[in-house]
């Protein structure tokens, strides 16, 4: 780039992108909601997009270097200074590029002894334990984990059938280059139902929300037309004075249950049933058991190249304002000397 | 019954004083390009905003369409400031007066309408025709008064106007001036701070997604607001300006640091006072920029939407009466479509459930759960133009309550008479049970 006609029309088409993309964005949030994840999700899909993303970073890359040079030639010390704060922004745009283009992400709904794979590695992962970090008698009043930043801070050991590896909620646990994290956790009852005749005809776990206790969570039996409710009722109450706390044993807990019958999942249904867990609830010839208890783990599984380099690009950013600014008296100064000379 | 209506009066003189200053700017503008516009312009442009009005009057217009027409009022402010930032060392080769005519056709086109909107509900709340449009027409004439200084103003102001100066001038105008919610939005502040207030949010969003940071059913509340402090009022308010005022400052700077380019030949006391010329001529088009950035900056925080804190009314107990809840619209002491949020808690079964009710700014009714589908259920407050999430602080703009999904309160089937809203306790019951559940998240 050696004539400064091309780094004007390179400059100019730089800023008329720019120009055309707040435009676009203006638009699109006028009159939709959500403009900016629009963009994200067609930058990650559409070609038309990446092209001007990646035409874009390489006009601004242009525009950056010649400038550098320029400046390197009066003051080389200031030049580096200067040019922390482009290169952030260079490299941060392409960590986003990267990242909202090349991104794989799913949700994993597991549990203790599941395995489940990842689908763009193949690879299989089994869940050893899930802890769940919480008090196991705690009062209504104060039923937060020991934890001062989470509510409840479960761990889930999985093992890939050679390591094992421990993994929270955050920061993410990087494994094979894809990171995993909790997303939710909460109690899963174990249930059975049998027909008249004593025959299993479902079994397995609830992933509900009923914890903070006192939550109410439902589910609705595939191929059966009923909900089930379901809420984690106190093993005892205290009384202090005026103040009343119920308290709740996590290693002797018990539900409350109601079974509606519905015709279709919109809609509330008529109780039939309702009793608590001690006892196998009967409703329409079937009987409903809860026999024991779990818990499930809602795991984000993320393979993302770019985001280191967003994270580099964010340290250069936030690098290059404060050098700037800390520098800025100087900086002026020395621009002052530079054009009297 | 009295023959003037103030509200009628400033809001019609705001809209006036708006047009007749863009007027104003721009013929100065053309003035110093010897291309000044004539009574025929003035004319046309008179006549546009008449039609316009008598069209709003006359025309019922649902509540679709005046929204449609706000957004099209902000909507043409963004579009002339990216215009302005970005105009900085254009120059254009001729000069186009029906273009800057059609220009403020669109930039008050939404505004005049409505103005009428406006006069027409205030007419028609007080009974009094007469009063608000004779305050309209008051309003009208003393706005277009300003014209009578044109020549003065003109060659005043001419110096100042660069093309980018010229758009800077033209969206400061728009900015302090051009609200479309007649008396109670005097300008267009508030919905240009919701617009960047949201761009800033899902910015900050989209990092956290990038970094796997946890979402809120997991985390403290206090941790929850620690984190929110990035999304909160103050933080978003302050970077939002940023990015409204760094831009004109940055061409400020740039015009000021401009590097004369002195002609050859030219020496001595000569080349000194052409040197004068050329930084006065600099300065003289930095002000109007500036002072877009002073204006901006001084109105910001002073049509701030943050007010003295949220309202969060006490929940009001109502009963179950044959398997519904019926709340009358009107009550000594309770208006439920006075556009605030009217909070009700029902006990049923040991249990307690809260609803609220709320009157859009688009007329709709919205009857919505104190609570969403993915937070623990600490309710909402109402901030000035939003709900407020008061566990995550999520703003909910106020035409969005009563729509499902995500932070958004979620919204209970209703039952609508003249005087009562019935609300079916099984339906509160029924809902009930997706909050805190993340639905919406899975």
């Amino acid at each position: 780039m050696r004539g400064p006609l091309k780094i004007d029309k390179v400059i100019k088409l730089r800023r008329l992108m720019v120009w055309a993309w707040l435009i676009y964005y203006l638009t699109w949030s006028t009159w939709s909601k959500e403009a900016f994840a629009g963009f994200v999700s067609g930058l990650g899909r559409n070609i038309i997009w990446q092209v001007l993303f990646v035409a874009f970073i390489m006009l601004l890359g242009i525009e950056m270097i010649y400038k550098f040079r320029q400046r390197i030639k009066k003051a080389p010390f200031f030049a580096f200074l200067w040019f922390i704060l482009p290169a952030g922004m260079i490299v941060f745009l392409t960590g986003f590029f990267l990242s909202a283009s090349m991104r794989m992400d799913t949700r994993i709904l597991t549990g203790k002894e599941d395995i489940f794979q990842i689908p763009w590695s193949q690879k299989r992962f089994g869940v050893m334990d899930v802890k769940p970090s919480i008090k196991e008698r705690f009062l209504d009043i104060e039923q937060e984990s020991p934890s001062p930043v989470f509510t409840r801070e479960p761990v889930v050991l999985l093992t890939d059938f050679k390591d094992t590896y421990r993994v929270g909620v955050f920061p993410p646990q990087r494994i094979d280059g894809t990171f995993f994290h909790i997303l939710n956790f909460n109690i899963a009852p174990s249930i059975e139902i049998r027909d008249s005749s004593g025959r299993v005809v479902m079994k397995g776990d609830l992933a509900l929300q009923i914890l903070p206790a006192g939550n109410i969570d439902y589910v609705i039996l595939e191929g059966l037309p009923y909900r089930i409710t379901m809420k984690l009722l106190p093993s005892r109450e205290i009384k202090r004075g005026d103040i009343t706390a119920k308290e709740y044993d996590l290693n002797d807990r018990f539900y409350e249950i109601k079974v509606f019958r519905v015709k279709n999942p919109q809609e509330a249904g008529t109780l039939i049933t309702e009793g608590d867990s001690r006892y196998p609830l009967k409703f329409d010839g079937y009987s409903l058991n809860v026999t024991g208890h779990t818990y499930w783990v809602l795991l984000e599984v993320v393979r993302d190249k770019g985001v280191y380099v967003i994270g580099a690009g964010l340290i250069l950013v936030i690098l290059g304002i404060l050098v700037r600014f800390i520098l800025l008296p100087w900086w002026l100064r020395e621009i002052r000397r530079l054009t009297r000379d | 019954m009295s023959l003037f209506i103030p509200e009628a009066f400033i809001g019609s003189i705001k809209g006036t004083i708006a047009i007749s200053a863009s007027w104003l700017v721009i013929n100065s503008y053309l003035s110093s390009k010897n291309k000044e516009t004539g009574p025929v312009h003035l004319f046309i442009l008179i006549l546009w905003f008449m039609l316009l009005f008598i069209a709003g009057t006359f025309i019922e217009f649902d509540a679709f369409y005046k929204d449609q027409i706000r957004r099209v009022s902000a909507y043409m402010f963004g579009l002339l400031l990216i215009t302005a930032i970005f105009s900085s060392g254009w120059s254009l080769k001729r000069e186009f007066r029906l273009f800057y005519i059609f220009l403020i056709m669109l930039l008050y086109g939404p505004d005049v309408m409505s103005l009428s909107f406006f006069l027409k509900d205030l007419s028609a709340m007080r009974q009094n025709f007469t009063g608000a449009y004779i305050a309209g027409i008051t309003g009208f004439l003393s706005g277009l008064s300003l014209l009578f200084f044109e020549k003065k103003i003109r060659s005043g102001l001419s110096p100042y106007l660069s093309l980018t100066g010229l758009f800077f001038s033209l969206s400061a105008i728009k900015l302090l001036l051009g609200g479309t919610g007649g008396y109670a939005e005097l300008s267009l502040i508030p919905a240009v701070q919701r617009g960047l207030m949201k761009f800033f949010h899902d910015l900050v969003h989209q990092l956290f997604v990038f970094f796997m940071v946890p979402d809120h059913p997991l985390l403290k509340t206090t941790v929850w607001n620690f984190i929110g402090l990035i999304f909160g009022e103050a933080f978003t308010m302050i970077a939002t300006l940023c990015i409204l005022v760094i831009p004109p400052l940055v061409i400020v700077l740039r015009l000021l640091k401009r590097p004369e380019e002195v002609p050859e030949g030219l020496k001595g006391a000569e080349r000194r006072k052409y040197i004068h010329e050329f930084m006065l001529l600099n300065r003289k088009r930095a002000f109007p920029i500036f002072l877009f950035a002073l204006m901006v900056s001084f109105f910001w925080f002073f049509k701030a939407e943050s007010g003295p804190g949220l309202y969060i009314p006490q929940p009001v107990p109502v009963v179950e009466e044959e398997g519904f809840v019926i709340i009358k619209l009107k009550e000594p002491g309770r208006e439920l479509g006075d556009g605030n949020i009217h909070k009700f808690i029902l006990r049923k079964d040991e249990k307690t459930y809260r609803f609220f009710i709320f009157k859009r700014p688009d007329g709709k009714f919205s009857v919505c759960l104190d609570a969403c589908e993915i937070c623990p259920p600490e309710g909402y407050g109402q901030a000035r133009q939003h709900l407020i999430c008061i566990y995550c602080n999520t703003p909910i703009p106020f035409n969005t309550v009563g729509e499902p999904g995500g932070c958004n309160p979620i919204p209970v089937g209703y039952i609508m008479t003249e005087k009562e809203i019935k609300i079916e306790v099984e339906e509160i019951l029924k809902k009930w049970r997706l909050v805190h559940s993340g639905v919406s998240r899975e």
